[in-house]
C-alpha cells in the first residue's frame, strides 16, 4: 500500500513537473517573441532616425548649393562657363617638346566637342 | 457546541466567502468584462498618428523648391511633472523659450500642452537624455525650401500644421496635402513600444507637383528685379516671363521678397504675390490695344499720317500732351515714338464700342486664369459708364486697371501669332495613383497677319523708338514703354511725385517666344519706362535668351 501511495505521488509529481515544464516553455517562447519585437521596434526606431538625418544632410547639402550660394560664388571667382566662343587651350606638348596634338585623340575629341572648332584651332603650348 | 458543529459552522463560513468571491469574480468577468479589456487595453496598447506627408514641389527641370523634414514637437502632461522648477528651467534652455512660458504651460491643469513644435533632432535628444517625466515627443513633418528666398511670393508658405496658405501652397492644397494614418502599437509599462501591431489605416502621401517655373530664370530675374528696385529706390517692383505660345510661366518674381523657412511676422507684407493681385493703370503700355485694334480693324496703313497737334491737344475734360511736340506722324511713328496724342485721335477714329471690345478680347476686365488665388481682374469701365474723357485717355492707359499677368497674357497674341493663352504655373501632379497634366489653352482672337504687323511695329519701338534701351545685340526684340503717374486717392489727383514705370516686351523666336513683363512702383531718380524698365528687361532677355539657346544646343 505504501508502494502504491509513492508511485501515485511521483506520477502526480511528474504530471505537475511536465505541465508546469511545458507552460514555462510556452511563457519563454512568447517572452523571447516580444524581446525580439521590441528589439526590432528599437532597430526600426534607429532607421527611421538614420533617414531622417540622411534628409537633413541632402537638406544642408541643397541649401549650401543652391542656384543663389553657386551664383554668389562664381561672382566673386568670376567663374565663366565654357562656351562656343571659348577655346580650351591644354598643354599638348609633352616634356620633350613633342607636339603630341595629333596623336592625343582624347584632347581633340574633348575638343570639338565642347568648342564645336577643327583641332587645328586648339592652341599649343610650349 | 459539539466539534462536528463548529466545522460545519467555519464550512459554511467558507463556503458563504467563496460565493461571495465567486459572485464577484463573475460580476467582474462576465458583466464587466467588455469595460475592464479596454480599460486593460487602453494601458498596454497606444494608437499613433502616422502623418500623411505633404507633397514636394519642383521646378520644370526637377530641382526642389519646397519638401517635408521630419522635426520632433515636444509636449507635456502637466500631471506627471515631477520638480516642476528645474524641468521649466532646463525645458527653457534647451528650447529658446523664456523660463516663465514653460513654467505657465507645465502649470496648467491639462493633461496635454504643446511646449514647442517642430524642434530638431539634436535639441530632441538632448531632451531626451534628461528622462523628464511626463514629457513626450511626436515626429511632424516641417515645410522647408531648400532654394531660400527663390520663387517665395509664388510658392506661398504654409502654417504649423502645414496647410497652405499662400501661392501654390494653397492652391494646391487639397492635392499636396496628405492623409493620415493611424497604428496600434504596443507598450510595455514605461510606455516603450515593444510592438506594433497589424491594425494599421495606412497614411496617404501628398501628390508632387511639377511647376513651370525654371529655376535659373527665376533667380536671374529675382536677382536683376532686387538691384533695379534697389538702384532706384522704389517701392516695389514685379517681373512675368511666359512662354507665349503655350503661357507656361517661366517666372514670376516680386521684390522685396522673403524667406519662407523664416517667415515672421515682418514677413507678412512681401507675401502679396504683387504680379496678380495689384491693380494698376499701365499708362503706355496699354496703347498696344489700340495697335491692334487698328489694324485687324484695317483702318490704317504704317504710312498713313496722323497730325499729333504739336504736343497738346484738348479733348472733352482735359488737355493730352505728348513727351514731346510732334506734327505729322505715320502710324507706325506714333508707336515708335509713344504719342499719346497720336494713339488718342486713332482709337477715337475707331469708336469706344470697338475700342472696348478689342480691351475685353486682349483678356483685360477679367482674371488671365492663371492657377494661383488671389487675381484680380482689373478695372475696366463698361462703354455705357464711360465719361466724354473716356474715349481718350483709356488708350493711352488712363482710367483703367490692369495687373502685370493681363498685360504679359495681352502681349503674347502678338509675339504667338494671335492667340490668347492662360498663363498656368503648375505643369503636372503626380500622386500614387493618379497623374494630371495641364495642358495649354488657347484661342486665336486676332489673325495671324494682324499679329505678324503689330510684332514688325513692336520691334521698332525697340530698334528705333523708346525702346531702345530694351535691344539685345543679336536678338529680335519687340515690346512697349509705359510710364504712369499714380493716382493719389488723398489728394484727389494724380500725384507728381509717383509713377509707375512698365516694359512688356517679347524675344522674337519661331520655336520659343518668350514674353517678359517688368513693372517698378514708384522708382525715384528716374521714372521712365524706358529708362527704368527697358534696361531690367534687356538683362533678363539677356539671360534667359543665352540659357534658351545652350539648352537648345545641349539637347543638340
Amino acid at each position: 500500500m505504501r508502494k502504491t501511495y509513492l508511485s501515485q505521488l511521483v506520477k502526480s509529481f511528474l504530471i505537475i513537473l511536465s505541465l508546469f515544464s511545458l507552460a514555462f516553455f510556452y511563457l519563454h517562447q512568447k517572452v523571447l517573441c516580444f524581446v525580439q519585437a521590441y528589439e526590432l521596434t528599437e532597430d526600426q526606431r534607429c532607421l527611421f532616425e538614420l533617414k531622417d538625418r540622411k534628409d537633413y544632410l541632402i537638406y544642408n547639402i541643397s541649401k549650401e548649393t543652391s542656384l543663389a550660394k553657386i551664383n554668389e560664388w562664381s561672382d566673386n571667382n568670376q567663374f565663366v562657363l565654357a562656351d562656343r566662343d571659348k577655346i580650351v587651350a591644354l598643354n599638348l606638348n609633352g616634356p620633350k617638346g613633342k607636339d603630341l596634338s595629333s596623336e592625343n585623340r582624347l584632347v581633340s575629341l574633348f575638343n570639338r566637342f565642347v568648342s564645336k572648332v577643327p583641332d587645328a584651332v586648339a592652341q599649343n603650348r610650349q | 457546541m459539539a466539534k462536528s458543529q463548529r466545522y460545519n459552522y467555519i464550512f459554511y463560513l467558507f463556503v458563504i466567502v467563496f460565493i461571495v468571491l465567486g459572485c464577484r469574480i463573475f460580476y467582474l468577468q462576465v458583466i464587466r468584462r467588455d469595460f475592464l479589456c479596454n480599460r486593460s487595453q487602453d494601458q498596454y496598447y497606444r494608437l499613433i498618428r502616422l502623418e500623411g506627408s505633404r507633397g514636394k514641389i519642383f521646378d520644370r527641370n526637377g530641382k526642389i523648391l519646397a519638401k517635408g523634414l521630419n522635426f520632433y514637437s515636444i509636449f507635456a502632461d502637466p500631471k506627471l511633472i515631477e520638480n516642476l522648477n528645474d524641468t521649466a528651467q532646463k525645458l527653457a534652455a534647451y528650447l529658446e523659450i523664456p523660463k516663465s512660458a514653460v513654467r505657465s504651460k507645465l502649470e496648467r491643469k491639462k493633461r496635454f500642452v504643446w511646449l514647442k513644435r517642430k524642434i530638431s533632432l539634436e535639441s530632441k535628444k538632448k531632451i531626451e537624455s534628461f528622462k523628464f517625466k511626463g514629457i513626450d515627443f511626436i515626429k511632424e513633418e516641417k515645410r522647408v525650401y531648400p532654394e531660400g528666398k527663390l520663387a517665395s511670393s509664388l510658392l506661398g508658405i504654409v502654417n504649423i500644421d502645414n496647410q497652405g496658405l499662400e501661392g501654390v501652397e494653397l492652391g494646391y492644397n487639397q492635392y499636396l496635402s496628405g492623409k493620415n494614418g493611424f497604428v496600434r502599437v504596443l507598450q510595455d509599462s514605461a510606455s516603450r513600444e515593444i510592438t506594433v501591431s497589424t491594425k494599421v489605416l495606412v497614411p496617404k502621401k501628398g501628390a508632387d507637383l511639377t511647376l513651370t517655373i525654371d529655376s535659373h530664370i527665376q533667380y536671374w530675374t529675382e536677382k536683376f528685379l532686387q538691384e533695379t528696385v534697389l538702384d532706384y529706390k522704389a517701392r516695389a517692383g514685379s517681373v512675368v516671363v511666359l512662354k507665349a505660345d503655350t503661357g507656361e510661366v517661366l517666372a514670376l518674381a516680386n521684390f522685396p521678397f522673403f524667406d519662407p523657412n523664416n517667415f515672421d511676422g515682418n514677413s507678412l507684407k512681401f507675401l502679396k504675390n504683387n504680379a496678380i493681385t495689384d491693380t494698376f493703370e499701365p499708362g503706355s503700355v496699354f496703347k498696344i490695344v489700340t495697335l491692334i485694334a487698328a489694324i485687324e480693324e484695317d483702318k490704317y496703313d504704317n504710312e498713313d499720317i496722323i497730325f499729333c497737334e504739336n504736343g497738346q491737344f484738348k479733348v472733352p475734360g482735359t488737355t493730352l500732351h505728348d513727351w514731346r511736340p510732334y506734327g505729322n506722324l505715320t502710324f507706325e511713328q506714333v508707336f515708335k515714338k509713344s504719342s499719346n496724342i497720336g494713339v488718342a485721335k486713332i482709337a477715337s477714329s475707331l469708336g469706344s464700342n470697338i475700342l472696348y471690345h478689342y480691351i475685353c478680347r486682349l483678356g483685360f476686365g477679367q482674371r488671365s486664369g492663371i492657377d494661383l488665388d488671389g487675381e484680380v481682374s482689373g478695372m475696366i469701365k463698361p462703354v455705357s459708364k464711360w465719361s466724354n474723357t473716356s474715349p481718350y485717355i483709356m488708350p493711352i492707359g488712363q482710367e483703367v486697371g490692369v495687373n502685370l499677368v493681363q498685360l504679359a497674357r495681352a502681349l503674347a497674341v502678338v509675339a504667338n501669332g494671335g492667340y490668347l493663352i492662360e498663363p498656368y504655373v503648375v505643369k503636372r501632379i503626380n500622386a500614387p495613383f493618379f497623374e494630371k497634366e495641364n495642358r495649354p489653352k488657347r484661342k486665336r482672337i486676332i489673325k495671324a497677319e494682324t499679329a505678324q504687323r503689330a510684332k514688325d511695329i513692336l520691334i521698332e519701338v525697340v530698334s528705333d523708338g523708346t525702346g531702345k534701351r530694351a535691344q539685345v545685340p543679336g536678338v529680335v526684340i519687340g515690346g512697349k514703354t509705359g510710364t504712369a503717374q499714380k493716382y493719389d486717392t488723398q489728394i484727389r489727383r494724380y500725384s507728381p511725385d509717383d509713377f509707375r514705370a512698365s516694359f512688356i516686351g517679347f524675344i522674337s523666336d519661331e520655336e520659343m517666344p518668350i514674353v517678359i513683363a517688368v513693372s517698378i512702383d514708384e522708382p525715384r531718380k528716374h521714372h521712365f519706362g524706358g529708362v527704368v524698365a527697358a534696361p531690367l528687361f534687356k538683362r533678363i532677355a539677356e539671360k534667359v535668351n543665352l540659357y534658351v539657346n545652350r539648352e537648345k544646343l545641349l539637347n543638340f
